[in-house]
């Protein structure tokens, strides 16, 4: 019984928070669309045809992340929107399909699942599924516009324009940068950031949110887990930057710990009212 | 069965339930009678599962809530405001909460519906319902599928007269499925019409 209402919420949670963010996904076809057109105008800026642009230069062009701020040298102070939209995006959308579960369902959907923990962990599976699918939809856009294409990166273009060199990466390495890294850091991110909408409030999860991914404009390290994500800061394509290969066991100790830690709030919060969750 | 055995809940310093002893059976419905803030809504979400006791505990069929089962097992809830889903039907709402145990099939939400008053057709979403319109769809929500625990609080908010005797004979008709329904009121008239049994509570302690 339990497991069939464990796949019973699955299934449901996956058709709605489509159905009701409907507008969320054709926000991130858009982004992603002017992505592509950014992407064409570097590669036309730099005296290169749009025909050399191959489905892993729009990877490299989404997944670049943005260099460092150092006030001391007077850089400028630039975050990349688009960077940081790809961080916040999976989050918000989860965030806000939570909220509307727990209040606008409200006790129904918890009595009826039969079990507290059942419902965070499904709800733990299903941000996993729902940062699959989202990522899903960033590669099936890069393979649809790029079908046919070159499928070997432009280095010379990367390397004249970010400073970015290919040179020592393996194939394995490339499926580090561009799916699991990403995937993991979103998958963290989001469930970590659902946790403290749950014990705390969205408000508070949101402004957690923002800050851990502007702060990582500050600091080259692997412990402000956003860094991973970003080309610019791998060592594998620049020198001297951080290793990403430390951070996946990071991510998988830090996802089991945000499922543990909101098992046992789940399991001893009150739920008194329609608004306010608190723990005895 | 139900059995609530020194049953006390504290939130901060406010005691809000004290002591609470009952033992409800099958096929029964008991009223419980209070002024606003006298604790009803605080012990049904105790029997709910929703709150944990501070003392004491709740045992359903053997069961003790909040140990060996987070909720009970077969229960239908209308505690407080109802809350759906406002841009879906009220059909459309019965059924995400019916999908998620999968016990409850079309035709029962459409008989259920009828019921209480609605038209199971009506393609007016939640958000356009009045209140007494609401107020039907939450107790909808909480007999379809009869289930064997109801737990009723303030029933009759936002009900015209004629609701009122409507949704009165449909909790009394549950009787005869064998459940178990608490309803919460602050008419004495209504309870008494209702119930087997009253309990009344003030301050948190059983009278």
């Amino acid at each position: 019984m339990r497991n069939r209402i464990f796949l019973r919420l699955i299934r449901r949670d996956t058709k709605e928070v489509f159905r009701k963010n409907l507008i969320f996904i054709v926000f991130l076809i858009i982004f992603l669309f002017m992505e592509n057109m950014n992407l064409r105008n570097t590669f036309t800026d730099m005296g290169y045809s749009v025909k050399d642009i191959g489905i892993f230069d729009f990877y490299v062009y989404l997944f670049r992340g943005m260099k460092v701020y150092t006030p001391e040298i007077g850089g400028r102070f630039e975050i990349e929107m688009d960077w940081l939209i790809l961080q916040i995006f999976p989050v918000l959308i989860v965030i806000s399909y939570l909220k509307r579960d727990l209040y606008q369902m409200g006790y129904q959907t918890l009595i009826k699942s039969g079990s507290r923990k059942l419902w965070w962990n499904e709800k733990c599976l299903w941000i996993c599924e729902f940062v699959l699918m989202i990522y899903g939809i960033i590669y099936a856009f890069g393979f649809i516009s790029y079908y046919g294409s070159r499928n070997t990166i432009n280095k010379s273009l990367w390397e004249e324009s970010y400073g970015i060199i290919f040179k020592n990466c393996s194939h394995m390495d490339f499926i580090m940068m561009f799916v699991i890294s990403q995937i993991l850091n979103a998958m963290f991110m989001t469930l970590f950031i659902s946790l403290i909408s749950i014990t705390i409030n969205e408000i508070i999860a949101i402004v957690v949110c923002a800050f851990i991914n502007v702060i990582t404009l500050y600091y080259t390290t692997p412990y402000l887990l956003g860094n991973n994500t970003m080309i610019l800061r791998n060592s594998i394509c620049i020198m001297g930057k951080i290793n990403i290969n430390h951070c996946y066991i990071t991510y998988c100790i830090l996802v089991v710990l945000a499922i543990v830690i909101g098992n046992i709030y789940i399991e001893k919060c009150d739920f008194r009212n329609a608004e306010t969750r608190t723990r005895e | 069965m139900i059995k609530i055995e020194n049953y006390s809940k504290k939130i901060k310093d406010t005691v809000v339930l004290e002591n609470i002893n009952m033992v409800l059976n099958d096929g029964m419905i008991y009223g419980i009678q209070g002024e606003n803030g006298s604790g009803k809504t605080m012990l049904m979400r105790g029997i709910c599962g929703l709150i944990k006791g501070s003392e004491g505990c709740i045992t359903i069929d053997g069961k003790v809530i909040g140990k060996d089962i987070s909720f009970p097992e077969d229960i239908g809830v209308l505690i407080e405001n109802p809350s759906f889903i406002p841009k879906y039907t009220g059909y459309k709402n019965l059924k995400l909460v019916a999908d998620i145990q999968g016990k409850v099939d079309k035709e029962e939400i459409i008989k259920t519906l009828q019921k209480v008053g609605l038209k199971p057709d009506d393609k007016r979403t939640y958000k356009k319902y009045s209140l007494g319109m609401k107020q039907r769809l939450g107790i909808a929500c909480a007999i379809m599928g009869t289930p064997k625990l109801i737990i009723l609080d303030e029933p009759f908010n936002g009900l015209d007269e004629k609701g009122v005797l409507q949704i009165r004979d449909v909790i009394k008709g549950l009787k005869q499925k064998n459940c178990i329904v608490i309803v919460a009121c602050h008419d004495k008239e209504q309870l008494e019409y209702l119930s087997d049994e009253i309990y009344v509570i003030k301050e948190g302690k059983l009278q």
